[in-house]
């Protein structure tokens, strides 16, 4: 044991997958600088907190990276129990806010369980899949998936009723995503689709709370209450575009700065940047995504075990569904549900999640060789 | 080391990639949206994000100044401080508005009024909470500006008249545009960008030249914030410099009024309703323009309250009535002059003529009475004037006819709008305003008469010899006829405004009355009737022979205009002051080269003599000085 770590020590650093951690600062990078334009004038305190939790964030992901994945695979079950734990929690103790209860304070943090759920079950559906004994080349059946909806759909379950709708969707996407590359039966994946499109208007109509459905609805026709729910996609739309090719410039943006940009530290922290970069810079960056995730999905296509496969596949899909479904919503072309864009977004809970996502696909990526 | 899966972990190849190029191009729609909002739609959102953050704050621009002939100042622009408050930037509306309270001295239930409505209003409109609060309370505002957060200050340019009542109806006032004005002043004046709740001219000089003396307002863009809050630029230096367009005032006005000569006019009057009018006859100029009773035009300006408003306008004395142009009134004997002009210019008599008056005259089965019951004996024209004699105008009166009385009041412009104040537009386009609703007045002629068919045209013809009956005229109108015997027969179109922009001299703009009509009479006419007027006053039989002033060759001629008929007011005047007869006077002064003409009404008054005379002396008796003073101290200058 003892042997093996010194001897395999030069190996790791020598496939420490630079490109992949160089993207990652890159963005890092791009996110504080617009935190920091999004907050300097009257909330500096918050750039200040988001340099430290980069900062954790980046330590936690490199040691992670050093880390043996497959410990991982002893600890999914640990870490998926604590987490549903933590998602019971919320509603007895957390502490609510905008009308949804998400928080837990635990002495000087504030946790949001929601964020290390996604991680959970990213770890112990790649333990389940690891250890199924299912013909993989024969493809898996709908009824072979009762077990993975079980380890998905607890969580999900308690995240929608917080209820935080983006957060839920994010799960049930990173879950299909890990179903499809599970060899899923063809066949299985058509009625998949065929229920998800039957289920959307039946789930809108009995399943969503009323702001939920009022956040839909104005998705779909924005200018019909641009003072209330429509507020936050217009002026969303109004800080993107009126960035134009080139941008306002660095920290001129007048939209966030003027406050007419709401929550411009989180959910529409994209649309500040976009404002003072214009579309250049926003090229730059949706560039550096699709960079990202496809340095990612090459771990995944090198990885030398299932283990790793899935569960490097599990860290993509969370950060690519996020920058999909956050961007989609800035930009107009999704309704409002309350979902941070990696690297950018200011919050602990999302930036730490973020960065034991990384952390994960580093550690595998570092270790395609060794076997 | 043990693998977690004993086979190849290959078969998820081609599957990832699957994933990657989905992920890609659900990114790549990303950027194909980015490129829609920031490239094909970049400009309108460059548009919006402006409009979001520019303010535009209006500087609301003075009203010309309007000076009287001599340079006083008489209406001026004072800015007026409004309080507002909006809802959506206070803290606690209850402890602020109860604060707001303090300070400017509201009751317990107006503060709670002021509650209820801001309450009501839409979270960030801001509503008026009083307006014209005094420039203490201003100062006292500002200092507790942070713990009022919702609080605006308005700052509206209103007008300034420092005479109140006394140019209510010659200046005219300014009050709040109402919802149709809107449109109609939006159409005629474009460049003046006129908005809800703004002030426009509402009667007299301030309505007639609205699009002079009305400025441009100014524009200040501001930076703000989402709560519509001011951001202070200069601390964000990345903010374009807010750009600001000055207000430009309007248009100054010079008028021809003497300050002096209307203040003295007033005073004059006192209670008594009425009309005066004094005039240069030389230039048609307006020396002074009374109506009574009058409001105080300030009054517009200030709080007002619709309840005030009907009130005023239902006082029975109607002070808005401009008595001078916009109410017409039997001319009465004023119109024997007409009458002799016509009379001595048709040959009809001469300087030598005589009627005899036995205190009536008879014509057909009737009688008609002079004023005087025992007759004045033999008069001739001269004498006529001096005594008012009825009866020899009853003569005259059928010898012309009753065209040529019409003809002749037209060319002395009886019967017809003086357009007193209006530029006189080149070709035949209408006259858009007329100043204070002139009124036309009225001139009998034959075909009316026989189309009313109530009486005769030989009667209707006695009547009017003694400018009773159907007639009808403006005391404007008097003036500018007696202006028109004392300077040969020139009928004026009234001038009100001398000049525009009277103290810039590269946009100064002299304006002149122009001559409407020409008479030429002859001299003799002139002096037969000139001398009428003088015995009027100096005669020992005249009828306003105790208005004689000292020095100063005055004279006039007295008018009683009935009411009612002889038989009502017989009944009835004693007890019901309404149908006394209205007293008039008109006057010339000096009389052989005549600076001043005079024509004054006195509602109820009676006799001219008794009630209008007096008016018009004081009124001449102190133009007259002026003239004199000022004329020695130019002599004493010049040398």
């Amino acid at each position: 044991m003892e042997q093996r770590r010194t001897s395999s020590r030069p190996r790791i650093l020598e496939n420490f997958d630079r490109p992949l951690f160089g993207t990652v600062l890159l963005l890092c990078g791009i996110g504080l600088m617009t935190i920091y334009s999004s907050s300097y004038l009257n909330q500096m305190e918050i750039f200040y907190r988001q340099l430290i939790f980069m900062g954790t964030g980046l330590g936690i992901a490199l040691v992670i990276s050093f880390l043996d994945y497959r410990i991982f695979e002893r600890l999914a079950i640990p870490v998926y129990i604590i987490a549903v734990i933590l998602l019971i929690l919320v509603p007895l103790i957390g502490s609510k806010a905008g009308g949804a209860q998400r928080w837990l304070h635990l002495g000087p943090f504030v946790l949001q369980p929601s964020e290390p759920a996604k991680i959970a079950v990213v770890l112990l559906l790649a333990r389940f899949y690891s250890r199924d004994k299912v013909d993989l080349q024969r493809g898996y059946g709908l009824r072979e998936l009762w077990p993975v909806v079980l380890i998905a759909g607890l969580p999900i379950l308690l995240i929608f009723k917080q209820p935080n709708l983006g957060t839920a969707l994010l799960i049930t996407f990173t879950t299909f995503t890990i179903i499809f590359l599970c060899n899923l039966k063809w066949k299985s994946l058509i009625v998949l689709t065929l229920a998800g499109l039957v289920g959307a208007p039946l789930a809108y109509q009995f399943v969503l709370h009323d702001y939920q459905r009022t956040r839909v609805k104005t998705f779909l026709n924005p200018q019909s209450d641009p003072l209330g729910d429509g507020y936050h996609t217009i002026q969303s739309m109004i800080s993107t575009g009126s960035g134009q090719v080139f941008g306002k410039g660095y920290l001129k943006g007048t939209q966030s700065k003027l406050e007419f940009l709401p929550e411009h530290h989180t959910d529409f922290v994209f649309s500040v940047f976009a404002e003072e970069w214009g579309f250049f810079g926003s090229l730059v960056v949706m560039g550096l995504f699709i960079i990202l995730i496809f340095l990612g999905v090459d771990v995944v296509r090198k990885s030398k075990d299932k283990f790793g496969a899935v569960l490097a596949m599990g860290c993509l899909s969370i950060i690519a569904w996020q920058v999909v479904v956050n961007a989609g919503m800035e930009l107009g072309l999704l309704p409002v549900v309350g979902v941070t864009l990696p690297f950018f977004s200011y919050g602990g809970s999302s930036v730490l999640t973020t960065m034991i996502a990384v952390g994960i696909l580093l550690s595998i990526a570092a270790r395609r060789h060794i076997f | 080391m043990r693998l977690s899966d004993p086979y190849n972990v290959s078969e998820f190849r081609s599957r990832s990639l699957v994933i990657a190029v989905l992920f890609a191009t659900l990114i790549g729609i990303l950027i194909l949206r980015l490129w829609y909002l920031q490239i094909w739609q970049g400009e309108l959102y460059r548009e919006f994000s402006d409009e979001n953050r520019f303010k535009i704050e209006r500087l609301s621009a003075p009203r010309g100044q309007i000076f009287d002939r001599s340079g006083n100042l008489i209406a001026d622009s004072r800015p007026r401080f409004d309080v507002l408050y909006t809802r959506g930037n206070s803290q606690d509306l209850e402890m602020e508005l109860s604060l707001l309270g303090d300070i400017l001295g509201w009751e317990k239930s107006e503060i709670d009024l002021r509650l209820e409505k801001l309450k009501k209003s839409p979270r960030y409109q801001s509503q008026v909470m009083m307006l014209d609060i005094p420039s203490s309370k201003l100062a006292l505002l500002q200092m507790k500006a942070l713990d009022l957060p919702g609080l605006d200050i308005e700052v509206v340019a209103v007008r300034d008249y420092l005479y109140k009542e006394a140019f209510f109806h010659s200046v005219g006032y300014t009050g709040e545009i109402g919802e149709k004005e809107l449109q109609r002043l939006r159409a005629r004046f474009p460049q003046r960008s006129y908005r809800r709740g703004d002030q426009r001219g509402i009667i007299g000089l301030e309505a007639l030249n609205e699009g002079l003396l009305r400025g441009t307002d100014g524009r200040n863009f501001l930076v703000v914030d989402v709560n519509g809050r001011r951001v202070n630029s200069d601390q964000w230096e990345m903010l374009p410099e807010t750009s600001r367009i000055d207000p430009v005032a309007g248009t100054s006005l010079k008028v021809s009024l003497d300050l002096g000569l209307q203040l003295e006019a007033v005073k004059a009057f006192g209670s008594m309703k009425g009309a005066a009018v004094a005039m240069d006859p030389q230039t048609g100029q307006v020396l002074a323009y009374v109506s009574q009773p009058a409001l105080d035009p300030n009054w517009f300006t200030q709080v007002l309250t619709n309840l005030d408003f009907q009130k005023a306008l239902n006082r029975e004395d109607n002070p808005f009535l401009d008595r001078v142009v916009g109410e017409h009134y039997p001319p009465g004997s004023t119109f024997k002059l007409v009458m002799a002009a016509a009379a001595l210019e048709n040959a009809v008599i001469d300087g030598k003529s005589t009627h005899y008056c036995p205190g009536f005259y008879r014509f057909g089965r009737r009688s008609w009475n002079c004023h005087k019951r025992d007759g004045h004996g033999r008069v001739d024209v001269v004498q006529a004037i001096a005594q008012s004699c009825d009866v020899f105008f009853y003569n005259v009166a059928s010898s012309l006819g009753l065209d040529a009385m019409f003809s002749w009041s037209n060319r002395f412009g009886l019967g017809r709008r003086t357009y007193v104040g209006s530029e006189v537009l080149e070709g035949p386009q209408e006259r858009i305003y007329r100043f204070n609703t002139e009124q036309t007045g009225f001139i009998p002629y034959q075909d009316w008469v026989r189309m009313k068919g109530n009486t005769t045209v030989e009667a209707e013809t006695i009547n009017a010899g003694i400018g009773q009956g159907a007639f009808l005229t403006t005391v404007m109108q008097l003036a500018r006829m007696v202006a028109g015997i004392g300077n040969g027969g020139r009928i004026f179109q009234p001038q009100l405004v001398l000049s525009e922009n009277p103290q810039d001299s590269e946009r100064r703009k002299d304006l002149r009355a122009e001559v409407e009509n020409h008479l030429r009479l002859e001299d003799k006419t002139r002096s037969l009737i000139i001398k009428g007027m003088e015995e009027v006053i100096s005669g020992q039989l005249g009828t306003a022979r105790l208005s004689k002033i000292p020095q100063v060759q005055f004279g006039g001629k007295t008018g009683t205009a009935q009411v009612v008929d002889l038989e009502v007011w017989r009944r009835r005047a004693k007890t019901d002051k309404k149908l006394e007869d209205h007293g008039l006077f008109v006057g010339l002064a000096p009389l052989d080269d005549p600076r001043i003409a005079v024509a004054v009404i006195v509602e109820n008054g009676g006799h001219g003599s008794g009630t209008a005379a007096p008016i018009a002396k004081k009124m001449v008796q102190y133009y007259m000085q002026k003239l004199q003073t000022t004329e020695v101290n130019d002599g004493t200058t010049a040398n």
